[in-house]
């Protein structure tokens, strides 16, 4: 046998053995042309050895049967599974027909959540996610909620969680600009919030409308970046009526954010360190009118006018991530949000009351500690934070649902631990505890205290 | 009768190889010159055999022999995983003929005091990572950059060689051919391109050296020139009549002296 054919024989043994032929039909090629370099093979050879190789893969591999569009540089699929035991006490705002009124309850939950990332050619991309549950700001789903029947899947629901196209350019405009991203459609939003759960960006939601991010590198001195982030929402798209009056153009109601970021951020063990201040302004703009109908401040859509100033501060303790985090925010219509709220009951407004009433309707923040990391295997991460929302101060469609259901006038407390079993799977404890900020708020402002507790089992890919 | 029947069968036979046509599509690399230089030469030694050359990029080759419109599909890279698979699913064996060898040379314009780049700089370049000459160590000037077109094998193997299957550049211009892009960088003093051997010795530009190797027979052959990539003739499984002789005749002596004349790599 010749030296060729011996180092044939030897390169098809070792490409076949362990059954790895979609890997080695993927990764032969430098080996083929070290064994050319080295004159043990042929071109011709090796180039027959490549195409038998390529058949192989196409033939026998899971990987060479998948026929993907030519328009396709790389798909990511990714999606994760979780399991809740969920507890939850909302008692209501005290008035004589609601005093002890519990609602009090046992849930036990799952979400899911998948979908793929298509990278296209130039910088270009696409989203798509399906999800349970069609909630905003919740993606879960309940077990032992019977359908038809016991076990039916008439219960269950997949829905369009996100559907977004994607540019994202790294050095674009000539290198003006070391990253430049658009996003339109249902998508994440780029924005820091810092908090359980996102705090003031619930990290259930996905935004409807464009998002725009420009990053620079080493601005002002290295290491430190600098981020411009703008979003566009549409809240309700406001269909036109019959009965328009007045000549009022039929305008959307639309949420507008802005927000800049300066942050010295370096990773270490996949952990962020450093520091990150980002303030931000978030607002609301409706229509007054739309056809016949006053816009109800029920949902929210005016009377948003907040400043929020959200940072984070990471050293390392004992080898492991300490932060300290917080945001303050400011609604500049607080005042007259409140009022909107209070008067759809027969309740009005009263700063500094006697019976425990806030001196302002319109601020809010969080301050909490983390301790321990959430990247790799065997991490354990503590959260306790404490919240403290006023009547006016933000909106029920962006708050955390999680604490006091998302409700305005709530101040409480957050703990939470969680465990990484693998870098997949993921054990997780929550307790949120929220009481009123003002006592005398009508029934739909706030709880008179809430409790959560949450056991979670989570695997993700 | 017997005899009848023989002389009917060669004068149909007769007539048949008489009226022998090889269909041969694919890369422009070796259509523009060397497959109909050899064609040529083939068919003087063989009268009676014709040749339909179609020379619209290594896709079209390639697609060809999966198809069955042709019976040589030329190819200046190799068939992807996915042509092949698909070639499987019609039942066709897409089988490999490295013809000869190509460098795909840098050039710039003659004026440019350019000699050499490094592989990473040569990246940056395409890419469009460095839009300035003057952060390659060159006189200040933005830099012009001239690809081949996007249907072309040679646009993909240059991803693949040099630019780490990156993207190019947005402001790179797509030309034609060899010819236009050597044409282009004669022109344009901060012009930058790649073309195959057979152009270097356009008027107008010159090769850069890629740190200190240039393309030549040589460094080709041993593997030390950074952008070398073989061509190669595709059949749809072991070639039979008249295929299988004209790649007989390419490999041969004669054949790879036409493919040095033509400015290629021989085998050997």
């Amino acid at each position: 046998m010749s030296t060729s054919s011996l180092a044939r024989c030897a390169l098809i043994g070792v490409l076949f053995l362990g059954a790895v032929i979609h890997s080695a039909a993927q990764d032969s090629g430098p080996l083929l042309d070290l064994l050319v370099r080295k004159g043990l093979v042929s071109d011709q050879e090796a180039e027959e050895l490549r195409a038998e190789l390529l058949k192989e893969f196409a033939a026998n591999s899971p990987a060479g049967k998948l026929d993907l569009s030519s328009r396709v540089q790389r798909i990511t699929l990714a999606g994760d599974v979780r399991v809740r035991y969920l507890y939850d006490n909302e008692v209501t705002n005290f008035s004589p027909a609601n005093v002890g009124r519990n609602n009090d309850r046992s849930r036990y939950r799952y979400r899911v959540r998948f979908g793929p990332t298509v990278l296209l050619a130039n910088n270009w991309s696409l989203g798509l996610r399906l999800e349970t549950a069609n909630g905003a700001t919740s993606t879960n789903d309940d077990f032992g909620s019977p359908g038809s029947t016991n076990f039916a899947k008439d219960g269950n629901t997949a829905n369009i969680g996100q559907a977004f196209i994607q540019y994202s350019e790294t050095q674009a405009f000539s290198g003006r600009i070391d990253r430049f991203d658009v996003r339109v459609g249902k998508h994440p939003h780029p924005f820091f919030s810092v908090g359980v759960n996102g705090f003031v960006m619930d990290t259930d939601l996905n935004y409807e409308g464009v998002s725009e991010e420009l990053v620079f590198l080493d601005a002002g001195a290295p290491g430190w970046s600098l981020s411009l982030r703008a979003g566009q929402y549409l809240l309700a798209a406001n269909a036109r009526t019959t009965d328009r009056r007045g000549g009022f153009l039929n305008a959307p109601s639309v949420m507008w954010v802005a927000q800049v970021e300066y942050a010295k951020v370096t990773l270490f063990e996949n952990n962020p360190y450093g520091f990150r201040i980002a303030p931000m302004l978030v607002a609301f703009t409706a229509p007054e009118v739309v056809g016949s109908t006053v816009q109800s401040d029920v949902n929210n859509y005016d009377d948003l006018l907040n400043v929020l100033l959200p940072f984070e501060y990471t050293i390392r303790v004992n080898s492991q991530p300490l932060a300290i985090y917080g945001t303050y925010g400011y609604n500049f219509k607080g005042a007259a949000r409140a009022d909107r709220f209070y008067s759809t009951s027969s309740s009005s407004v009263v700063l500094n009351g006697p019976s425990g009433n806030p001196a302002s309707y319109n601020q809010m923040f969080n301050f909490g500690v983390r301790y321990g990391g959430a990247r790799n295997p065997g991490d354990l991460l503590l959260t306790a934070e404490y919240r403290y929302v006023e009547p006016g101060a933000y909106t029920a469609i962006l708050l955390d649902s999680d604490f006091a259901a998302g409700r305005t006038n709530a101040a409480g407390g957050i703990f939470s631990a969680s465990y990484m079993i693998t870098d997949a799977v993921t054990a997780t404890s929550s307790y949120f505890h929220a009481e009123n900020v003002d006592p005398d708020s009508p029934a739909t402002v706030g709880f008179h205290q809430s409790d959560v507790i949450q056991l979670d089992l989570s695997a993700r890919f | 009768m017997k005899t009848l029947i023989a002389f009917l069968s060669a004068v149909v036979l007769g007539s048949f190889a008489s009226a022998q046509k090889l269909v041969i599509k694919g890369s422009d690399t070796l259509g523009a010159k060397l497959v109909p230089m050899m064609a040529e030469e083939y068919k003087a030694r063989n009268p009676g055999v014709s040749f339909e050359i179609a020379a619209e990029g290594s896709t079209t080759g390639i697609a060809a022999i999966t198809d069955g419109t042709a019976q040589i599909g030329m190819s200046s890279r190799r068939a992807r995983p996915t042509e092949v698979s698909a070639a499987q699913a019609k039942g066709v064996n897409m089988k490999p003929f490295i013809v000869c060898f190509d460098g795909m040379a840098v050039i710039v314009n003659a004026n440019s005091p350019i000699a050499d780049l490094t592989p990473r700089q040569v990246e940056q370049i395409f890419t469009g990572d460095v839009t300035d000459w003057s952060a390659v160590a060159g006189p200040a000037g933005t830099i012009s950059i001239y690809t081949r077109n996007t249907s072309s094998g040679t646009y993909q193997d240059w991803k693949d060689l040099a630019m780490k299957r990156r993207d190019y550049a947005k402001s790179s211009q797509k030309m034609a051919g060899n010819e236009q892009i050597a044409a282009e960088v004669a022109k344009n003093p901060n012009g930058i391109g790649y073309v195959g051997l057979a152009y270097v010795n356009a008027p107008g530009i010159k090769v850069v050296s890629i740190s200190g190797s240039r393309p030549d027979k040589e460094s080709v052959l041993k593997k030390t020139y950074p952008y070398a990539r073989p061509n190669f003739y595709y059949t749809n499984g072991e070639p039979s009549g008249e295929a299988a002789k004209f790649i007989e005749f390419t490999m041969s002596e004669a054949g790879q002296r036409i493919v040095e004349q033509v400015g290629f790599v021989p085998l050997k």
